[in-house]
């Protein structure tokens, strides 16, 4: 009978009872739909390694010159002019500078000396491992704004196969596929040969299509046959790509990897890497993609849902507080106390049940679109769309607490006197606050006193209050600061620069001009992980690095680095530079998210690397005869490798950190929608707590504009300092699960919120705050004064 | 005639029923009267009286006051409301968190020409309840509260809906007194709503309805509220 009874005055707060099934079917959607699509992603992911036969290793031999001797060569290879300098590089490899050693080192690459033996070592391997090999190759063409990866479709056969999307393959010479930024059927020029493009292809080595931050060229793939491959001029890439039996057998070569390396060093003098950096990105890119995505969702997610139940919680004690004439009643008529407060499960069931079936349907009609859009940075045909309700059974946990939370609440109402609660409402003692407030503000003109003891009358109904401003703040200010994360990345990455060109040199140089100079090395630390090492000048008028000096053997690493190996100020960094280590001081941290460097001193870097004098290879400037390599002499192009302006760079970041800024923005979309809501449950309750004030007032002949200035706005204030609480709050919230997310993405996140961005938040706040009341009032200006003074009785 | 109605109606409509509430109900009300309409439940009497104080819409027909037609614009009707009428409900409607003297001043704002505090205060007898709250008053003195809020903007017309209708006999009277006084010092028009025909005994002019129509109308000769006989 109660719970009828209940049910049947949901009817009267259609408009709150409807909030909070959006409420809940909002958090649903996005949790749901979040998830669901990254699994539609990991699924089509994982048949397409399926189908096209995806490596997983890429083997590229690199070849161990450091203690190369005589007899691993095979001169027969060598051009009969390169034998003096090779001679020279085996015995006095001291004598040579740096960027001599790195060129013979190219030269004996080009020369595949080591070729034979190579296949000869796969194959020992092979027997104990269980894979299949495929040599493949590649070559590179730079063509205006692109970089041409040319690949041979004879050598893509087993391993690696493209998938043709449109057209067909190849039937002749003259004849390439393409990948989808070319179009099908027309012809293309390339080192001055028309080719005919009869398919679009996806390669599987290229599923990310990287963008070289050092050079912003894009990567264009194309398959050409056999013979074109091999009469075409480009710089040559060869490695084995290598797919094992199971992957039980890769987890065993991984795990052996470094014994082999020794081993094949030691015998051999042979080293390789598998899996170079870009080749991972390329392929496994998706995957990191994907979990990095679900790692953020799974904790933004959370605290979102968090927030969300709260609100939902603070609204049905405000319902269940508003029925305590109702309980009164009740308990007065003799039904049982549990009885009378399992009803008010009314409430929670009710929407609980709407939310989820809304929030059901809603994310699997979004399951489809949004996989859709997290597939469009790949290329991989979308082939797999998940649904299930493993998401939703994780979820719903959650919001089961909510009835429990009623419960509470109804039980501590239930045992309060039948007597006591039918008087409350219609005898509402007047409380010790208003009464102090009273006083203290006896003198103050009759508006503020008449605000003030309006807004503390019920300190009960404040606090409900504030706890909803509390919320809608909380996911304001949440949205502003998740949906800064990654622009600070850029943005910090960035920020002491203030150059417009980054001009990167050939060779080493020692002439001047007006402008910044660096010396970038690769080095590595551990044998393991590549390092920048970037010689600067202590002066430098548009960047800057550190306010420190940095003297020799000390060195400025960026933040990732740190992070990474957990380095703190005064520690000691071991960095090989060609053949030798050096150690480096730690004497300060610079910003930087991405990748890993170190600044050291640029004529220490120069000496250490075999210059007598100060070089540079890279140059920041401001000079705007950069802006095209036309604007430069010849002399002066010759040296120039590449010319960056520090727009591209940046957007090259940003286009990299695209997908991944995806989920945070459905969040704080979806978050900023449940803010809307939620705000206009703030004006409702307002207006509701004041519906007879507002009638009274109106009776008496007050006009709107001073009912709003002495009834609606005494809320005002509070909406600003619960705001400007909330910051705090969330901000150290965030700090939280932030730590948490960076072990896990190996990236920093700075935790910022602006002043205009709070001011914003605030405009939006007071924004929908004010269109809600009007809204809100009109309707109520539809109901008769008479009839709103009786409700009230 | 300083109220006058023509064919004044009201019909609620409820989903496809239609309930006539009022029907044609023609009247004219003279100035400084004390008029009481009377009535069982259902009658219609509250109704009539919400349309003549602007508190709701009529459906059909005209309400003149002072020979100008009362418009349905809500700014108009507030002007209305500000600057001639006061409202005297059973229910008292005061505001909790004032205290009685606040509750009388917050009316008091709205009007240049209104009565002093001390003066009003006088006339409902309420000299040492000021600094009290709501709910550390009677039910009679909340009353004389609400009258006194109604009157101190020195109102031409004063509408009471059932002024009395939770009331002892005792704190009944004395709130009738307190309007006849009023009407007496400031020839306020006064129009109660009743359903206790005792009360009607005060009035200049008793008008009895039934079905959302008037059955009579007629003239009477005003009784002292303490003197007459409580229903």
């Amino acid at each position: 009978m109660l719970f009828i009874s209940v049910l049947k005055s949901l009817k009267d707060r259609k408009l709150i009872i409807i909030i909070l099934i959006m409420i809940i079917s909002l958090t649903i959607t996005i949790y749901n739909t979040l998830n669901l699509s990254f699994d539609s992603l990991e699924k089509t992911y994982n048949d397409y390694l399926e189908k096209q036969n995806v490596e997983h290793v890429y083997l590229s031999v690199n070849n161990n010159y450091n203690d190369l001797k005589y007899q691993d060569i095979d001169f027969s290879l060598v051009d009969t002019s390169l034998k003096k300098t090779l001679l020279n590089f085996l015995y006095n490899p001291n004598t040579l500078s740096y960027f001599e050693v790195e060129d013979i080192k190219k030269l004996l690459d080009k020369m595949d000396v080591f070729k034979t033996k190579q296949i000869a070592i796969l194959k020992s391997l092979q027997a104990k491992y269980h894979f299949t090999y495929e040599l493949q190759q590649n070559k590179i063409i730079k063509q205006k704004k692109n970089n041409l990866i040319l690949f041979n479709l004879k050598e893509n056969k087993n391993i690696n196969k493209p998938k043709l999307i449109k057209g067909r393959w190849p039937k002749e010479n003259g004849e390439i596929v393409a990948d989808k930024s070319f179009k099908i059927n027309s012809t293309y020029l390339i080192n001055q040969k028309k080719y005919k493009i009869v398919g679009i292809i996806y390669s599987p080595v290229y599923i990310y299509p990287m963008i070289n931050v050092l050079n912003s060229l894009e990567d264009r793939v194309i398959y050409l046959t056999n013979d074109d491959f091999n009469l075409i001029t480009g710089i040559l890439n060869s490695g084995f790509a290598i797919k094992f039996d199971n992957y039980k057998r890769k987890m065993d070569f991984n795990e052996d990897n470094n014994d082999i390396r020794i081993k094949l060093l030691k015998e051999n003098n042979i080293d390789y890497n598998i899996d170079t950096i870009t080749r991972t990105n390329r392929v496994n890119y998706l995957k990191q993609e994907i979990e990095n995505n679900r790692v953020l969702a799974k904790y933004f997610l959370t605290l979102l849902l968090g927030i969300s139940i709260f609100i939902n919680f603070i609204m049905i004690k405000k319902i269940i507080d508003s029925e305590k004439n109702e309980i009164g009643n009740e308990k007065a008529l003799g039904f049982s106390k549990i009885y009378i407060a399992s009803s008010y499960l009314v409430y929670p069931i009710v929407t609980i049940i709407l939310g989820s079936i809304i929030g059901l349907i809603v994310s699997s009609l979004l399951v489809v679109p949004f996989t859709n859009l997290y597939g469009i940075g790949f290329n991989i045909p979308i082939t797999n769309y998940v649904f299930n309700f493993n998401y939703f059974k994780q979820i719903i946990k959650f919001y089961l607490l909510l009835p429990l939370f009623t419960m509470i609440i109804s039980f501590y109402l239930v045992r309060k006197k039948s007597l006591s609660l039918l008087k409350e409402g219609s005898n509402i003692k007047v409380n010790i606050l208003t009464k102090i407030i009273n006083r203290i503000f006896y003198l103050f003109p009759f508006d503020y006193k008449f605000k003030l003891s309006l807004a503390f009358r019920s300190l009960g109904k404040l606090i409900v209050i504030i706890f909803i401003i509390l919320g809608a703040s909380l996911l304001i200010v949440f949205s502003l600061i998740i949906s800064n994360l990654f622009n600070q990345i850029v943005d910090s990455s960035f920020e002491n620069m203030k150059f417009k060109y980054l001009i990167i040199f050939n060779s080493s140089l020692t002439d001047s001009e007006d402008g910044d100079y660096l010396f970038n090395v690769t080095g590595s630390i551990k044998n393991k992980e590549e390092i920048n090492v970037i010689g600067i000048d202590n002066k430098t008028k548009y960047f800057k690095v550190t306010d420190k000096k940095i003297n020799q053997n000390e060195i400025v690493i960026n933040e990732n680095l740190k992070n990474k190996y957990n380095l703190k100020l005064d520690d000691y960094l071991i960095i090989k530079i060609g053949n030798r280590e050096y150690k480096y001081k730690i004497i300060d941290v610079t910003k930087g998210n991405t990748e890993i460097y170190g600044y050291v001193n640029r004529l220490d870097l120069s000496k250490k690397v075999g210059y007598k004098k100060i070089v540079y290879n890279e140059m920041y400037s401001n000079d705007n005869k950069y802006m095209s390599m036309d604007n430069l002499p010849l002399t002066k192009q010759d040296k120039i490798s590449t010319i960056l302006n520090i727009n591209d760079l940046k957007n090259n970041l940003k286009k990299q950190m695209k997908n991944l800024t995806a989920s945070i923005y459905f969040i704080t979309i979806f978050s900023l929608l449940i803010t809307f809501l939620v705000i206009v449950v703030i004006a409702y309750v307002i207006i509701d707590e004041n519906k007879t004030n507002i009638a009274l007032l109106k009776i008496m002949g007050y006009s709107d504009k001073k009912i709003s200035k002495l009834v609606l706005n005494i809320y005002t204030p509070f909406i600003f300092i619960t705001y400007f609480i909330s910051i705090p709050i969330i901000k150290e919230i965030i700090k939280l699960v932030i730590n948490d997310i960076e072990k896990q993405l190996d990236m920093v996140f700075l935790v910022t919120i602006s002043i205009p961005q709070i001011i914003l938040g605030l405009i939006i706040l007071l924004g929908i705050y004010f269109l809600a009341i009007r809204l809100n009032k009109s309707k109520l200006e539809k109901i008769p004064l008479e009839i709103i003074l009786k409700e009230s009785r | 005639m300083f109220l006058k109605t023509v064919d004044l109606t009201k019909i609620y409509k409820n989903d496809k029923i239609k309930n006539v509430v009022l029907k044609d109900i023609n009247l004219e009300i003279k100035k400084g009267q004390i008029v009481v309409i009377l009535g069982p439940s259902g009658s219609g009497k509250s109704t009539l009286l919400n349309m003549l104080s602007s508190l709701d819409k009529k459906s059909k027909g005209y309400i003149f006051y002072d020979g100008k037609i009362i418009s349905n614009l809500d700014f108009l009707k507030t002007r209305f409301r500000k600057n001639k009428v006061g409202f005297v409900f059973q229910d008292c409607y005061l505001l909790k968190h004032l205290t009685v003297l606040e509750n009388i001043i917050l009316a008091k704002r709205l009007s240049k020409n209104s009565f002093s505090c001390d003066e009003v205060i006088e006339m409902v007898n309420l000299k040492d309840k000021l600094n009290l709250y709501p709910h550390q008053l009677s039910g009679g003195e909340r009353s004389r509260v609400s009258i006194a809020r109604a009157i101190i903007k020195n109102p031409e017309i004063l509408f009471c809906d059932e002024p009395t209708g939770a009331l002892d006999e005792e704190n009944g009277k004395k709130v009738l007194a307190s309007l006849v006084n009023i009407n007496k010092m400031k020839k306020t028009t006064i129009i109660i709503v009743t359903h206790n025909q005792g009360i009607a005994l005060i009035g200049d002019r008793i008008i009895s309805m039934k079905d959302g129509q008037i059955i009579s109308n007629r003239k009477n000769k005003r009784k002292n509220p303490l003197e007459i006989n409580w229903g």
